[in-house]
């Protein structure tokens, strides 16, 4: 390979980590946390790679054992990821992989023996707003049952539910990259459902009573469901 | 044409794939960007020889000393290859470095944190991964005092540096260690990446059972799914389902060997390589995870 192929392999994924970094693309892929690390990277890769496109030619080409000085061929696919995000729409992780996971249950509070939740946030247009894992820990573990008899408002995506009443409204939460993401949901009752990857906005009801202790999915009861474009931070934390 | 094209790769499958194999190698870039700049540092700064001379002469007493040096570079497992791999170059002896490449991802203070934090009340998961991290770091090394040969880490060891100002060192150093690991990155994204949509998780979750069966799915998912060191306390958290000690058996050989880290491992060190030291790791990181689980846990 040579030093300019070598430059312009290193330019390739510079521009892929500034574009997804300078951009909200980025969190597709990693939490938000990562940003300034994907730029610093980006960075780095891109003075390597004006360094590296205009050093002299080294004087001796080959090691002994004929491996190329500077890099394997292999080296070009780094060019791939940055083809790849041009080829294929980006796009978060979504129903189908949900359905090929077991969901996530949030764990319980760490003080498990009296723990109260605290309070819920104000209500913002009269409901209260609040992330998927929050609403699941808190149906699943607030003894005083904060929630019950309030209108909550919940976002996320569509997964078609097992059975007919309703969906699945589905969220990933990644602890860095999506490809260490899992699932959570919430059972939303509601006779009419979008399909598969909408992402929607969901007000309505929770009782403790809809969801027994036997049933770890908590259920909402839908009273209005508005569709929304994709948010540009598509997981939870 | 190209609608074409986008029809068929806009597929749930496809852009599932895409998205898990771009966020391991962008999620992975930092690391590894880290990892060469450190390597190009030492290439620049550290004279020849000055490491084999600060480690102690008995080499496996150099072992143990080279594996808590682990604990001074916070980072995942992306970072700590070139860096061995430049160690050796220098002159470092294989096995200290080879110890350190495999206890740095696992026993860093970030990666403890990390851990801490995913197991509330529950302290001695990150003690238990720490000691059987060292422990199985430190058991490689000494095996490799004594089975391991120079020429199988040949190709780390004839890395030769170019002359020229320390600049000029530093710079073609961190570049040629990153083309050097880099194309396996991607390799190591292309396979985790294919695993993980061809093999539902729910699948393996339904091994998650008794025993040995529990304890054999969980070494093989932190082969297969490749997540870093500073996500995977998450993730095994997560696994409820699955014993502590099959958990901690994820996150011991996860940092250690994975079909990620196995590529970038035979892009610096070689094939030969990759292929004795990944099965050497993956046995010794199971046994150390399930003494030190059987004790702790």
């Amino acid at each position: 390979m040579s030093n300019q192929n070598q430059g312009i392999v290193m330019a390739f994924i510079a521009m892929l980590m500034l574009r997804l970094s300078l951009t909200d693309e980025y969190l597709l892929f990693v939490k938000a946390a990562m940003r300034p690390w994907l730029i610093t990277a980006g960075a780095v890769l891109a003075l390597l790679a004006v360094t590296t496109f205009y050093r002299r030619p080294a004087a001796t080409a080959e090691h002994g054992d004929g491996h190329a000085h500077g890099g394997p061929r292999l080296a070009f696919l780094l060019a791939l990821p940055f083809a790849a995000v041009f080829v294929v729409t980006p796009a978060p992780l979504g129903a189908f992989a949900a359905a090929r996971q077991t969901p996530r249950t949030p764990p319980p509070p760490s003080q498990t023996a009296g723990y109260v939740y605290p309070a819920l946030l104000p209500p913002v247009n009269g409901a209260y707003e609040m992330g998927l894992t929050d609403f699941i820990a808190r149906s699943l573990y607030d003894d005083k049952h904060q929630m019950a008899g309030k209108p909550i408002r919940l976002t996320g995506f569509v997964t078609p539910a097992l059975n007919g009443s309703g969906f699945r409204l589905t969220r990933f939460v990644i602890s860095c990259c999506a490809a260490d993401g899992t699932p959570v949901y919430v059972d939303v009752r509601t006779i009419r459902s979008p399909a598969a990857d909408t992402w929607v906005v969901v007000e309505g009801m929770w009782s403790p009573a809809s969801s027994g202790a036997a049933a770890e999915t908590p259920v909402l009861t839908a009273k209005s469901i508005r569709v929304i474009p994709q948010p540009s931070d598509p997981y939870e934390g | 044409m190209r609608s074409a094209i986008r029809g068929l790769l806009d597929g749930p499958a496809v852009q599932t794939w895409f998205t898990i194999f771009v966020s391991i190698t962008v999620q992975a870039m930092p690391f590894l960007v880290l990892g060469v700049v450190l390597s190009g540092a030492i290439a620049a700064f550290v004279p020849p020889g000055a490491l084999a001379r600060a480690l102690p002469k008995n080499r496996a007493l150099a072992v143990p000393v080279a594996g808590l040096a682990g604990v001074a570079l916070p980072g995942c497992e992306c970072g700590s290859v070139p860096i061995a791999g430049r160690l050796v170059a220098r002159g470092a002896p294989p096995a200290a470095a080879l110890t350190f490449l495999l206890a740095a991802p696992a026993i860093n203070p970030v990666v403890i944190v990390a851990t801490a934090v995913a197991f509330p009340g529950r302290p001695e998961m990150a003690v238990a991964r720490f000691g059987a991290s060292l422990l199985a770091a430190v058991v490689v090394g000494l095996i490799w005092v004594r089975i391991g040969r120079d020429e199988w880490v040949e190709r780390a060891r004839r890395t030769t540096t170019e002359g020229g100002s320390r600049w000029s060192i530093f710079t073609s150093t961190a570049a040629h260690d990153f083309l050097h690991a880099g194309g396996f990155l991607v390799v190591g994204g292309i396979t985790a990446a294919t695993l993980q949509v061809i093999i539902p998780r729910s699948v393996l979750d339904s091994l998650a059972g008794s025993g040995a069966v529990a304890v054999a799915t969980m070494a093989v998912l932190a082969v297969v799914l490749a997540i870093c060191s500073e996500a995977d306390a998450f993730v095994a958290a997560g696994l409820s389902q699955f014993s502590l000690t099959s958990r901690l058996v994820f996150l011991v050989v996860g940092p250690m060997v994975d079909v990620k880290l196995v590529s970038l491992q035979a892009g610096v060190f070689g094939r030969t390589f990759a292929s004795r030291f990944a099965p050497l790791a993956f046995v010794s990181a199971v046994a150390s995870a399930l003494l030190v689980g059987w004790w702790l846990l």
